[in-house]
């Protein structure tokens, strides 16, 4: 009966962090380049109260054993990398990356961020940088009479000083991939970071070794889905319902026991 | 009179405990991947087991007042737990649209390397580690066929592992075809175990082979997966609750049982023995 307890309480503990990455997926929604997560459970261990095999009688043996379980637990959150609709924003400097890949930036302590955020900004200086001020590397600077910045699919990027003149490259645009990207960690404000799970990053040229294209004046919306969401809520707040009257029970039987006496 | 009765009760009272127990595990994997409802199952234990065979006495009078306190050993029951019965019923498929997200329709298990040897799983919630391994969620590798004409004892098991270079879209084919872009890798190996009744949880969503009964497998040469989905957990809310409430009021007869045995036991003493009068 205690071991009931216990269990139906991993069993409400699971559902709550299930709450927690549908919360997140949801406040999510608008948010750019943002790639959904989902709860995943497996079981914990069983206690083994009889083998198989041992004797029930002189003569007899059990053919199964007994065993019954401890209860759940939330092995991992799988990140989704599926893509996210595009939005046109006729914005410059907005990119959307077409396939697999992250930019890279690096953030004011210096460590190597990546985003698929690709709504980037130009610093005083001209610098190509993201919404928090982090450089696109390799660093890219415009200059400050430049009429336009074109960026090519393959991720050159051009401007054009004047009217009638050739454009002018400034530099090139390297996105990086990872082995297994579902290891990348979230930092927040739509940053990842590299850990041993996630492998190294290598870097490539846009649209070469299964990376997408660059696309200029398109954003990538988030991946999240309203319906998908609103169902796996449901799911998860009537399994903790289902839990909790798991736990109700168990204590009305251990009252029975009680008042036996 | 006797009172030994209330031990009876008592036994029921056990077996009823450890059916809510089973009850709250099922309840609590509820969203589990592939997860596989518990049952258990109850025996009337007679003690009468435990004693050697006898010549069958023969009533002398038919219907005797003797005859009918020769319980052969059925004075001394108890409910015992014969056993815990996985059922493997199949789980509803959920799209999840993963890649690398793979449910086995129909019967079968994918083989996975842990430090323990290797185990099944139902659970085809697959990721790919740092070095491009295809892994479980604890991050053991999952296994391929054989390789045809192949030796077994000539392939290590490192070589069954999946190995992606990483640089292609990876893609698992609905026969457990592993692709890494255009290049096939190899087969996903799905294992069909005949008498389900010799597996075992281990937790984790891994089932070993019990130590003391031989498992009948077969290896599945198509076997019959869908990729992008997962196989959701066989508990029903419905049977469990309902199951839960019977487990509750069983639990609750008894403790009636128990509580008339005590009441019996205090005439006894306190009323019948009492020579004060």
């Amino acid at each position: 009966m205690i071991k009931s307890l216990n269990t139906a309480a991993t069993g409400m503990i699971a559902q709550q962090s299930n709450m927690d990455v549908v919360a997140n997926n949801i406040a999510n929604v608008n948010t750019t380049g943002f790639k959904k997560g989902r709860a995943e459970f497996e079981d914990l261990i069983y206690h083994n109260l009889k083998d198989p095999g041992q004797a029930s009688g002189l003569q007899s043996v059990t053919p199964t054993g007994v065993q019954t379980g401890l209860g759940v637990r939330t092995a991992a959150v799988q990140k989704d990398f599926s893509m996210g609709q595009v939005i046109s924003t006729k914005n410059p400097l907005d990119l959307h990356i077409e396939g697999n890949g992250f930019f890279q930036v690096r953030t004011q302590d210096g460590e190597m961020a990546f985003t698929r955020d690709g709504s980037f900004k130009k610093d005083p200086s001209g610098k190509i940088v993201d919404k928090n001020g982090n450089a696109l590397i390799p660093e890219i600077t415009v200059p400050a009479e430049a009429m336009s910045v074109e960026i090519r699919p393959s991720g050159e990027v051009a401007c054009l000083m004047e009217a009638n003149a050739e454009p002018q490259i400034l530099g090139q645009i390297e996105i990086v991939n990872f082995i297994n990207p579902a290891g990348l960690k979230n930092t927040g404000k739509n940053l990842y970071v590299s850990t041993p799970a996630s492998g190294q990053p290598t870097t490539y040229r846009p649209g070469t070794s299964g990376t997408g294209y660059l696309a200029q004046g398109e954003l990538e919306t988030s991946n999240v889905n309203i319906v998908d969401e609103m169902v796996n809520m449901i799911t998860a707040q009537r399994a903790y319902e289902t839990n909790s009257k798991v736990v109700q029970t168990a204590d009305q039987m251990l009252q029975t026991a009680v008042n036996v006496r | 009179m006797s009172t030994k009765g209330i031990f009876t009760a008592l036994s029921g009272a056990m077996a009823q405990t450890l059916k809510m127990d089973t009850i709250a595990n099922n309840i609590a994997n509820v969203n589990t991947t592939a997860f596989k409802k518990d049952q258990q199952t109850f025996s009337e234990y007679l003690s009468a087991v435990e004693k050697e065979q006898q010549v069958i006495q023969v009533p002398r009078v038919p219907a005797s007042i003797e005859s009918f306190y020769d319980m052969n050993g059925g004075d001394k029951a108890f409910v015992d737990s014969a056993g815990t019965y996985t059922n493997f019923e199949q789980g509803s498929l959920k799209s999840t649209g993963g890649k690398l997200d793979v449910a086995i329709d129909g019967a079968g298990f994918f083989e996975i390397a842990t430090p323990q040897g290797i185990k099944l799983t139902r659970a085809g919630n697959f990721t790919i580690d740092n070095s491009g391994q295809l892994v479980s969620k604890d991050g053991h590798a999952v296994m391929m066929q054989l390789p045809e004409g192949e030796n077994p004892a000539e392939i290590s098991p490192e070589q069954r592992t999946v190995r992606f270079s990483g640089q292609n879209q990876v893609y698992i084919s609905d026969g457990g075809e592993v692709f890494d872009g255009e290049n096939k890798i190899g087969q996903l190996s799905v294992i069909q175990v005949k008498n389900t009744e010799a597996l075992q949880k281990t937790g984790n969503n891994l089932y070993d082979f019990k130590a003391n009964m031989a498992p009948e497998i077969t290896q599945l040469k198509n076997p019959s997966l869908k990729q992008g989905y997962l196989e959701t957990s066989n508990v029903n809310i419905i049977n469990e609750m309902t199951d839960m409430i019977m487990s509750q009021r069983v639990f609750e007869g008894t403790q009636k049982a128990i509580q008339a045995y005590d009441q019996m036991a205090d005439k006894l003493i306190n009323q019948v023995g009492n020579t004060k009068g």
